[in-house]
């Protein structure tokens, strides 16, 4: 608490007082501020690096001028949708996983792995191999984000740890098949896979790919907040969520619960992988994801985990990344200016947080001499 | 023993309290925030800021205000972190979260050589530009602490190190004194165990959790300048690896106490040096990837045996990630 008396006259005290429910208009006005907030600060900090700010603000809106840019920011933004759409069925049963970006790795893995057999002449054929890639991609971030959640619910395993050190496990691993028995033969040394044959592409006939890919993520945004809304499995992680120990009280199964949130979480996040594997990049190779699963989180709590607001809040950072290349290229900023950004978006909507839930109140009362 | 095998262990010893080092400076400063009730999941970003800072200004004005530096950025983190989560009682993990990524965005965008240049520039002048460019700066220089570096074994293992390692070293022994054996320690834990009751003794809670947060950060910062010129003195993206969220299970294993801290810090240097070990017998010499999964795997597998050991109940402080509030 900030208190700050002035000798003998008045006793000025900051105080924290708690405010009523907000409402929805009141809590996307301030996340809204402290989002321009946070535009601002990391201005700031850009031009006291040497950058000029106001380039780099103009160069994050071109990106929604034209349409080749806006495919762009569709693109590199629906990865983060679907991981960060899955992240919102770990964090509302308060279950921190981190480790999106493993599970992302795993689904691109599991995708590529039945590409790899289907190029050696075994796994499934023509017909089933992108339904088959899909499944993969699936099951692999599924499983991935099951070890966490039977950690802690065995163990007592703090799973913030656990899911880092696993994404850690997963980035190696897929760096690890690439150099090795994974590589091309035909790729002329370069560590990477083979590339995806058209039959394992997504596509929509009459849509572009980058449509396509956000009319995919539109449709797992809807179907959660169906979940969320309208199912059983919805309103019981909200109430685990809310309070692990009184619904352990109440007879919920907690554990059952949980582990099938964390497996959709993960799925959905391997679903990630697919996109980038089979659509982005069609390969895989090391670095195939710039961290579009620890992109997903910032995003996930600044859409405050409601599905259709995770889902603008993943294209702004669709939007950031595109800007990010675009200004590598013109004057050389660093790519990492980007994650500065993102920080402090996340830190904005740590405050705003607060902003909504308490409010700051000066009250002087008058003590000792006079008054 | 013959005498080739004897060096052998003292080169795989010395090797691991090398690189432990890096997990002790952090895990000791951790112990003493979270005796307190605040976790600072910021630790892997504020080692990543304190990396970068001893980089540069170890080219621009040598090793000692590198690391005083490193201390002072880890400090004005830590005010942060104390700000979000102590003042404004905002949830102690996003708070975490934010601040390393905040590190870690603005330590990879300072060590870019357009960014490290300029920032060079700006700090002395005098300093030839191309060195920021090279990501390397000189090494902290060996400190042979005479007699005791001619004692077998121990000599080279702890006494021929360079200055952080003793300063590790101090600083678990001076903080685990402070700790257990005074007012002040006293204080810290009972703000850490239960508040309410340790501000009806009239201690000022808000007070020892900044206090704990800054100083914890401090050291994180100086983690993460060993980690630049007392271990690896060549930047590259991502330096830190995790080491901040492995130094975070640490203090789990080494049950708060920064004494402690040493045999579970010097422990996982050992499994870190593992991966350079392993590859050298022939496996894993051309793709070293699985190697280099060990200390993220061994990690998992400790925070395991840490729960069986201690059959669920894991003696963290009372309070340990709870805001405290007078009204609630």
């Amino acid at each position: 608490m900030l208190r700050r008396s002035l000798p003998g006259v008045i006793k000025l005290s900051l105080r924290i007082e708690r405010r009523a429910e907000p409402t929805p208009r009141f809590s996307i006005i301030v996340t809204l501020g402290m989002l321009f907030f946070a535009f601002l600060a990391s201005g700031l900090i850009f031009q006291l690096l040497g950058f000029s700010a106001l380039h780099i603000y103009r160069s994050f809106f071109t990106t929604l001028l034209s349409p080749i840019m806006l495919e762009e920011v569709f693109r590199k933004s629906t990865p983060i949708i679907l991981a960060a759409i899955g992240l919102c069925y770990s964090y509302r049963m308060g279950f921190w996983n981190i480790g999106a970006e493993g599970q992302l790795y795993m689904g691109m893995i599991a995708a590529t792995g039945v590409v790899v057999l289907h190029s050696a002449g075994y796994g499934p054929g023509e017909q089933l191999l992108l339904p088959a890639a899909v499944a993969a991609s699936l099951l692999a971030g599924g499983a991935w984000g099951l070890i966490p959640v039977i950690l802690k619910l065995r163990f007592g395993a703090n799973e913030i740890i656990t899911t880092l050190m696993l994404n850690y496990a997963a980035i190696l691993l897929a760096d690890f098949l690439v150099h090795g028995a994974w590589k091309d033969p035909a790729g002329y040394g370069f560590a990477q896979t083979v590339q995806f044959p058209a039959s394992a592409r997504i596509s929509i006939p009459g849509l572009s790919d980058s449509i396509a890919y956000l009319a995919l993520a539109a449709v797992v945004t809807a179907l959660t907040y169906l979940v969320f809304k309208y199912t059983v499995f919805g309103f019981e992680s909200k109430i685990i969520g809310l309070n692990l120990y009184a619904s352990r009280y109440s007879g919920l199964g907690i554990n059952s619960i949980m582990i099938r949130g964390v497996f959709i979480s993960g799925a959905l996040a391997g679903l990630a992988g697919l996109i980038v594997v089979s659509g982005l990049i069609g390969r895989l190779r090391p670095g195939a994801s710039p961290g579009y699963g620890y992109h997903a989180i910032i995003a996930s709590m600044l859409g405050g985990l409601y599905p259709v607001a995770v889902l603008f809040s993943s294209i702004l950072f669709g939007m950031l990344l595109t800007s990010g290349d675009l200004l590598q290229a013109s004057i050389q900023m660093p790519k990492s200016g980007v994650e500065i950004m993102m920080a402090m978006i996340f830190l904005a909507t740590i405050v705003a947080e607060f902003v909504k839930r308490y409010r700051l109140r000066l009250s002087g009362s008058a003590r000792g001499v006079g008054m | 023993m013959t005498v080739e095998s004897l060096s052998i262990v003292e080169a795989i010893l010395s090797s691991a309290v090398s690189a432990g080092t890096i997990y002790l400076i952090a895990s000791v400063g951790e112990c003493i925030t979270e005796r307190a009730g605040v976790i600072n999941l910021g630790l892997e970003g504020i080692m990543a800021m304190g990396a970068i800072t001893s980089f540069l200004l170890t080219l621009a004005y040598g090793h000692l205000v590198a690391i005083i530096g490193a201390a002072l950025v880890g400090a004005v983190f830590g005010l942060l972190h104390a700000l979000l989560s102590v003042s404004l009682r905002l949830n102690q993990i996003v708070v975490g979260l934010a601040i390393t990524w905040l590190g870690l965005g603005l330590s990879g965008f300072m060590g870019a050589p357009e960014v490290a240049r300029g920032l060079l520039k700006a700090l002395n002048p005098s300093v030839p530009e191309y060195l920021a460019e090279l990501k390397q700066a000189p090494r902290l220089p060996e400190m042979r602490m005479e007699p005791l570096s001619d004692v077998p074994l121990l000599g080279r293992t702890l006494f021929s190190q360079n200055a952080l390692v003793y300063f590790g070293l101090a600083s678990a022994l001076v903080l685990w004194f402070i700790l257990f054996k005074t007012r002040w320690g006293l204080s810290l834990r009972s703000v850490g165990e239960n508040p309410a009751l340790a501000d009806t003794a009239g201690i000022n809670i808000f007070a020892i959790r900044y206090l704990a947060v800054i100083v914890g950060s401090s050291l994180a910062g100086v983690a993460g300048a060993y980690l630049f010129i007392g271990y690896q003195p060549f930047w590259v993206e991502d330096l830190t690896r995790s080491r901040g969220f492995i130094a975070l299970s640490l203090v789990i294993l080494s049950s708060w106490s920064p004494l402690r801290a040493i045999a579970a810090s010097f422990l996982f240097g050992g499994v870190e040096t593992l991966q350079f070990r392993i590859p050298l017998r022939g496996f894993g010499a051309e793709t070293p990837q699985l190697v280099m999964m060990l200390p993220y795997i061994i990690t998992i597998v400790t925070l395991i045996l840490i729960s069986l050991a201690s059959r669920g109940r894991i003696p963290a402080p009372a309070a340990l990630g709870k805001p405290y509030s007078r009204e609630e």
